[in-house]
């Protein structure tokens, strides 16, 4: 099983561009689209990326990233993830980063398939929700929450510090693997 | 007669000749052979070293009163002959100054952990509990006449746990960069956490009156004590500091990183002299122990 949580908040601004589009059939496939980035209105490729995601099951992940690929705007930032408890495959575009911690350090996860294991902890976000957190504070809210809920809200506590989330669109999902459940 | 003797004395020659040669070339290539091994061993053990290692610890604290009349905090550092077996541990206890028995719950919780030594590395979980339950007896004895700040810090090989209560600091400098590396457990949090869930800004969150006040402590009826279920890697140079919060309530966390020198023991002096150039009114007690690790023996 994965365990997992999304944060999408306007962060001070009039809209939210950004999107997390989730499938689980019965693989858990994440995008996360990272629209407040660009200069364009690109609401309705995001809708269609979205119904991509939706309409999912059946797919490789190559498929669908060729899906979304031919669908997403040229400049568009985004990060696919498709996750189980046993491994994870990823393609990032652009400023959506992935990260997993692994023997006590955070490391980017590159793109391709990694294989899991139970209590690997896995956090997706844009440059922007990432932008006053450092490696270590990420790492260390990782190692000691007991949910991706209290992750994430530890994660927000540090961000609201800086700037009382009034900083633009805020976007991030993270995922603790939970095999022994 | 042997068929050596049969030979031309020509050929008895070469013989022998090639014979001298082999022996020598097998003496040679034993020879090679045991230097190359040797050889190979050494970086083997070289490499296992380097893998396998143990940093040198550098260790000072300070410990100070500021303006208060009296001291409400108390620092532990485990015995450094301890540390190849069992790593070590060091912690601050900062007692709550509104409540009355501050200063004797957080030397409770130094003598109480001194007897609990040494603490399995590996059992995070189980530390946790022990805590957990220390606070449970605090409650049982006090019954919240009096409450104490954790922060508390076990260091074993290449790998460091933490574990707090409340608000004290476990703050570690790597690169020039300094990290709070403990959540908190103040009013403000929550605050935080019910606005950004509603999609708002969080400014609320800090004018509120109660926001600094603490929603965990060491003494509650049945506190979290926050943990690393997995240790975190350290490395060379890293500088960690466990503190209470008269350090970072006077000295903001990201400038600390400029007080780190290559001793513990200066890095403790820099951070003293910039508390006490502030010079403000009513200071509270700073406790802080400064941990430098490097493959370099001191």
């Amino acid at each position: 099983m994965v365990e997992y949580y999304t944060f999408m908040h306007k962060g001070g601004k009039e809209e939210y561009k950004d999107n997390i589009y989730l499938s689980y059939t019965p693989v858990l496939t994440v995008l996360i689209y990272y629209g407040s980035n660009s200069t364009n209105d690109n609401q309705e490729k995001s809708e269609l990326m979205g119904r991509i995601i939706s309409a999912s099951k059946g797919k490789t992940f190559e498929e669908v990233s060729e899906m979304i690929n031919k669908t997403a705007p040229a400049d568009a930032d985004y990060a696919l993830i498709k996750i189980s408890d046993k491994a994870v495959n990823c393609e990032r575009h652009g400023s959506v980063f992935p990260y997993i911690v692994k023997n006590g350090e955070l490391k980017i996860l590159p793109n391709g398939i990694m294989a899991l294991e139970d209590s690997d902890r896995i956090i997706c976000a844009t440059s922007k929700f990432y932008e006053e957190l450092s490696e270590l504070s990420i790492l260390s809210d990782a190692l000691t929450s007991l949910s991706c809920e209290e992750w994430m809200d530890n994660l927000l506590c540090r961000i609201s510090e800086h700037n009382m989330l009034d900083c633009g669109n805020l976007t991030a999902v993270n995922f603790i693997v939970r095999t022994d459940d | 007669m042997s068929d050596f003797d049969l030979l031309s004395t020509e050929y008895r020659v070469i013989v022998a000749a090639s014979i001298a040669i082999a022996i020598v070339a097998a003496i040679l290539f034993v020879g090679f052979a045991v230097s190359y091994l040797r050889r190979v061993k050494l970086l083997k053990l070289k490499k296992d070293t380097i893998t396998d290692e143990t940093f040198a610890l550098d260790v000072a604290y300070f410990y100070e009163k500021g303006k208060r009349s009296n001291q409400q905090d108390s620092y532990y550092i485990s015995p450094i002959t301890d540390y190849p077996d069992n790593g070590l541990v060091a912690l601050v206890a900062d007692g709550m100054g509104g409540l009355k028995y501050g200063d004797e719950i957080s030397n409770l919780i130094v003598s109480k952990i001194d007897e609990m030594m040494p603490l399995k590395f590996d059992e995070s979980f189980n530390n946790s509990e022990i805590l957990r339950k220390l606070s449970r007896e605090i409650y049982e004895e006090y019954r919240l006449q009096g409450g104490s700040t954790l922060a508390m810090v076990h260091i074993k090989g290449n790998y460091m746990h933490f574990y707090s209560v409340g608000d004290s600091d476990v703050i570690l400098i790597r690169d020039g960069k300094s990290n709070v590396l403990n959540p908190k457990q103040k009013y403000s949090s929550s605050l935080v956490k019910k606005y950004s869930k509603s999609g708002q800004t969080t400014y609320e969150a800090y004018v509120d009156r109660e926001s600094r006040a603490l929603t965990d402590f060491m003494g509650n009826s049945y506190t979290r004590v926050i943990y690393t279920q997995r240790p975190i890697r350290v490395l060379d140079n890293d500088t960690i500091l466990v503190s209470s919060d008269g350090v970072t309530d006077i000295v903001n966390w990201k400038s600390l990183n400029m007080c780190v020198s290559k001793r513990a023991k200066s890095t403790a002096e820099h951070i003293k002299h910039l508390i006490k150039v502030k010079k403000h009114p009513r200071q509270d007690n700073y406790t802080g122990v400064i941990i430098r690790l490097s493959r370099n023996s001191y």
